[in-house]
């Protein structure tokens, strides 16, 4: 008879969390098995403690880079023949040529306030000012993605950026956006706070530093320490 | 936080590697494979016993054997292999363990940088998750890493802390659920805030 089989379910709760954690004896292991292939209960701990446990795996992160596809492929794949190099795809950044002038001018033309709104679009507008940070080496833009697709482009020149939304939703009242910068290593830092048409804001830490940007929404007249709810975010090159 | 996932995009290439496309599984190493060593060498601190876990996961991924797409994320499943597989490693290869205290842990987690490759997504859960962990208590937070980033069974942390099993195991799940309802709240509050939306 089972050591865990009683009225309540308080001990396979238990022996769920262990379970998610990989931290029960493998005596206790099998028997909490046998019980989860008949219990759905467990099952949706377990679900729900697995998704708990895999979001505290993911503050392993560090600096050493993982070994590339080709160390492992042959353990995972077996000697089949590896791919074409046509599918392989390479993003590879665009000739860089030195207009610094352009690249400042857009910059500064988005300082200015200039028609930039985060209303809602059709889809990505084609901007001169991307275009024109594109030719600068010393001009970034990132792309702020809001999980189904572009909302908005950073351009970043000089330590100061700017944001240029594409496909932003619109901001409810009692909101504003918070534009944040994402440090290399500790929490979001607070760049801005606006509504409408800023000035281009200088950053808090060097670009070198930077991992990526986020725009959150937050309750107007509030400074937040966090982002509440993250409408677009995205990487560094 | 409301964070989008990629998750459509994972269905997807998941179905390629069922029909045997490795170029699909190949995107998909490259998106999770970078976590996934990232936990097996915190937990393993061997770079090439790390390598071998990553390795064992992604071809339990292609042989298709063991992920259920009803269960969960495929980013969930492969850290949760990736962590039961380097645990096991790690209980094999005991002499590697080293104990921390919570605090160290969480000093460490606390000040950790993300993977170069890291998207700015998952640099904001993992604030998130950060957060959340400051939340609980010193007594939870201990059971919690000891069990997670030291490997250790709840039975080693019994004799390692000095407290009886059952409070251990008592601990253990009240700071599953405390940090589950402190992650979810937040994912509530965010949907709630979306839904308001005109």
């Amino acid at each position: 008879m089972s050591t865990h089989e009683h009225g309540n379910h308080e001990q396979w709760d238990e022996l769920a969390a262990g379970y998610a954690l990989d931290a029960l004896e493998p005596d206790e292991r099998e028997e909490f098995l046998d019980h989860l292939a008949t219990c759905e209960r467990c099952r949706q701990r377990v679900d729900e403690h697995l998704l708990v446990a895999a979001q505290l795996g993911s503050l392993a992160g560090d600096d050493v880079a993982p070994p590339p596809w080709s160390a492992i492929r042959a353990g995972v794949v077996g000697d089949r023949p590896a791919p074409g190099d046509a599918e392989v795809v390479v993003l590879r950044r665009r000739p860089r040529l030195p207009v610094l002038t352009a690249a400042a001018a857009a910059i500064a033309l988005l300082g200015a306030g200039a028609a930039w709104q985060l209303t809602r679009t059709t889809g990505p507008q084609p901007l001169a000012s991307v275009a024109a940070c594109r030719q600068d080496p010393g001009c970034h833009v990132i792309a702020l993605d809001s999980g189904g697709g572009s909302a908005a482009q950073m351009l970043v020149h000089d330590g100061r950026a700017a944001l240029l939304p594409t496909a932003m939703p619109a901001l409810p009242a009692g909101s504003v956006w918070a534009l944040w910068q994402l440090p290399r290593g500790g929490s979001p830092l607070l760049l801005t706070e606006f509504e409408t048409g800023r000035q281009a804001t200088p950053l808090k830490i060097g670009y070198g530093q930077t991992a990526g940007f986020a725009v959150s929404r937050e309750k107007a007249g509030t400074t937040p320490t966090a982002p509440s709810v993250v409408v677009a975010a995205g990487s560094v090159a | 936080m409301n964070v989008p996932s990629a998750a459509v995009e994972d269905v997807e290439l998941l179905n390629r590697v069922g029909r045997g496309d490795e170029v699909a599984i190949e995107h998909l190493y490259q998106r999770y494979g970078g976590s996934c060593y990232a936990l097996a060498r915190r937990l393993l601190n061997d770079a090439g016993l790390a390598e071998d876990v990553v390795q064992q996961v992604f071809l339990a991924l292609w042989q298709g054997t063991s992920y259920d797409p009803a269960r969960g994320a495929v980013s969930t499943w492969l850290l949760s292999m990736t962590h039961h597989k380097a645990v096991d490693a790690v209980r094999r290869e005991s002499r590697r363990r080293t104990l921390s205290s919570s605090d160290e842990t969480m000093a460490q987690l606390v000040s950790t940088s993300p993977a170069p490759d890291d998207e700015a997504w998952r640099l904001l859960r993992a604030d998130r998750t950060r957060r959340a962990l400051r939340t609980l208590s010193a007594e939870h937070r201990e059971v919690l890493l000891l069990a997670y980033y030291g490997g250790y069974s709840q039975r080693e942390i019994a004799d390692l802390t000095g407290l009886p099993l059952g409070t251990v195991k008592s601990r253990t799940l009240a700071a599953m659920n405390k940090l589950r309802d402190e992650l979810r709240s937040v994912d509530d509050n965010a949907n709630d805030e979306s839904r308001r939306q005109p």
